[in-house]
């Protein structure tokens, strides 16, 4: 089975922090896998070293057979990586249409002559909207939605990159249990289109029924992988959980 | 749908009416050019010609600010900086090659543009405060290398340009068509850049620059070319004001207090605005002249200076444009809470930097097409 990501020895501090200690796994592609851990264990950590919010200290990530720590952020997601945040980040000021067509998959001086929002991608952002349930709020502010509705349109936004590895950084937190399913159930679809997820999560329930394999994180390492199954019923992680 | 119709957006069915507003305004527009364009023509006196060449001179400088410090959200002390590039560029070659400073003030926009790439390529490259120091910076060791290499800029006594050939009473009137046509173009800049992937992508930048990283926008990239962008016309207009004056020196060219002024024009009319660059200038610059009339000194000058930009803090922090907008949106919405609509009411009227509505749409009238 290929790797889409591959994370290797990949460290980082923050002062006495060991946040991220010499962490390894590996993402399958076509997979749905599931990031857990207890609190504070590394996981957003994690997800800002691969998609390069933060430098790492050490270690390497190889996505897609390339190596990507050096690259700038922009550059990995013109690769195809993209995520989402633990507390929702979108662009207040925008509506929720500009906040969807204003990713760029690639670079060219000519795209950015271009009407904001405008052919194409307009249709293509309406139509992503339609697919998480929001494009009767596409001219709203998207400062004015509800916190929920907030993670959908960031969710329409990463699609908009066409992404090839999603990370979704706790998508069902603060989110009400209709939604929940609804988030899975896109999750789902898109994963049988081809795209690949990592989802950090602690919803344990939504982590059981969409991820495999699941991985878990400790202290910054990996200390367990395996079927959700496989790693409920492993000494290790329960005493991760409990010794916390 | 319309593309712009984005922009009046809370309140819904914005379509045909926003598009007969954007003729409308763009008419408007056409209309207001025309008019400053032929007084001179209708032989308004030398001193409104003089304060009004001063008025397009601020709208010039504001314009180019607000791309960096409106758009991106990156605040900057340095804009006349760039005006006293190109002064100075003007003049040099002016003198040099003995062509009208007219002439060669266009690569005084240049050179303006190529400092703009230097500092910015410093500066710009990571997310940061640096920014606004880097650029006062910039101002003051302009103003010393200025003085102290007197084979390029004479040092402290200054140049003096070629004597303009224009004869009474035209003296004044081709400075002010060429100052007028700059502030057209810089203000056509600005639109045409807010309504560009580019522009949201500064405003993206603006809002969260992490964040937009990470959805893919060269946030470096980005930054450094409004910064070139938002320098060019001012740089021009730099020549063009040398050539007015006939005389340029370090401290009357690198001076801070045109920096200021150009902050203080953006912030009254609103910042990030297209348009409340010009309403700035157009309030500030008479008022000003007017003030220098009165008091006459320049120390009383900078109270009035000082005590200007303590009110606009104070009672219109966001400036003009989007307070004004965000009062027309909230009693528009409140006559349409009548029937039925009264979320949007409560939306337009409580939302933060609803008003935009107004400034898009005043983006969207210069011109904008239908993309529907
Ligand atoms: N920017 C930061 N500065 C300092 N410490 C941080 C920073 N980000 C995370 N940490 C610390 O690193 C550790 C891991 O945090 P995080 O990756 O957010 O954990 P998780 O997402 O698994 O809950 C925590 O101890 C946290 O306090
Ligand atoms: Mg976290």
């Amino acid at each position: 089975m290929r790797a889409i990501l591959r994370v290797e020895r990949l460290t980082k501090r923050f002062g006495g922090v060991h946040a991220v200690r010499e962490c390894s796994f590996e993402v399958r592609q076509g997979s749905i896998t599931g990031l857990i851990g207890p609190n504070g264990s590394g996981k957003t950590t994690v997800f800002n070293l691969i998609t390069g919010m933060i430098p790492a200290d050490d270690g390497r990530v190889i996505f897609a057979g390339q190596p990507i720590e050096r690259l700038p952020r922009w550059e990995r997601a013109h690769r195809g990586l993209a995520r989402t945040f633990q507390i929702t980040r979108l662009f207040r000021e925008m509506t929720v249409l500009e906040n969807v067509v204003a990713p760029l998959s690639r670079f060219s001086w000519r795209a950015l002559a271009q009407s904001a929002v405008s052919g194409p991608e307009r249709r293509r952002a309406m139509e992503l909207l339609d697919f998480v349930g929001l494009s009767q709020l596409a001219h709203r502010k998207a400062g004015e939605l509800s916190y929920g509705q907030q993670k959908l349109v960031e969710f329409a936004q990463v699609l908009m990159q066409e992404p090839k590895l999603i990370l979704l950084d706790e998508p069902a937190g603060g989110v009400n249990p209709a939604m929940i399913d609804r988030l899975a159930g896109l999750v789902r679809e898109l994963n049988r289109r081809g795209t690949t997820f990592l989802v950090v999560e602690h919803n344990m329930p939504m982590v059981m029924s969409l991820c495999d394999p699941v991985i878990v994180l400790a202290r910054g390492s990996k200390i367990a992988e395996g079927s959700p199954k496989e790693v409920q019923n492993n000494p290790a992680v329960l005493d991760a959980y409990l010794g916390d | 749908m319309k593309a712009h119709s984005t922009a009046a957006a809370p309140a819904g069915n914005a379509g045909p009416r926003a598009v007969r507003g954007a003729r409308w305004a763009a008419a408007a527009v056409v209309l207001g050019l025309a008019l400053l364009a032929a007084l001179p023509a209708l032989g308004i006196n030398q001193y409104y010609q003089n304060m009004l060449l001063l008025t397009f001179l601020f709208c010039v400088l504001g314009c180019g600010w607000n791309i960096m410090a409106g758009y991106a959200g990156y605040v900057s002390l340095g804009q006349s900086a760039f005006l006293g590039i190109g002064a100075y560029t003007a003049a040099i070659l002016a003198v040099r090659w003995h062509l009208s400073p007219f002439l060669v003030a266009p690569l005084g926009g240049l050179v303006a543009a190529v400092f703009a790439l230097a500092v910015g390529l410093v500066v710009l490259r990571t997310r940061g405060h640096s920014f606004v120091i880097i650029t006062i910076a910039l101002l003051f060791i302009l103003q010393i290398v200025a003085l102290n290499w007197p084979q390029l800029t004479n040092g402290s006594t200054g140049i003096t340009l070629p004597l303009p050939p224009f004869k009474k009473p035209w003296q004044t009137a081709p400075f002010y068509w060429y100052m007028l046509a700059l502030a057209a173009l810089s203000v056509w800049l600005s639109a045409w850049i807010r309504r560009t992937k580019f522009g949201m992508g500064l405003i993206a930048i603006r809002e969260d620059e992490d964040k937009a990283g990470i959805i893919g926008i060269n946030t470096t990239l980005y930054k450094i070319t409004a910064f070139m962008a938002s320098v060019f016309f001012t740089g021009i207009a730099g020549g063009v004001y040398a050539y007015y004056l006939t005389f340029i020196d370090p401290i009357g060219m690198f001076n801070i207090l045109l920096s200021v002024q150009t902050v203080l024009v953006t912030m009254l009319g609103g910042r990030g605005t297209v348009w409340g660059p010009v309403l700035g200038a157009f309030v500030l610059e008479p008022l000003n002249e007017t003030s220098y009339a009165y008091f006459g000194s320049n120390q009383s000058h900078l109270v009035v200076f000082g005590l200007a930009m303590m009110l606009i803090v104070l009672f219109l922090p966001r400036g003009i444009i989007p307070t004004v907008g965000d009062w027309w949106a909230a009693r528009t919405a409140a006559a349409r809470g009548a029937d039925g609509s009264a979320q949007a009411a409560a939306a337009a009227g409580t939302a933060p930097g609803a008003g935009a509505a107004g400034p898009r749409a005043a983006a969207a009238a210069v011109g904008e097409e239908d993309s529907a």
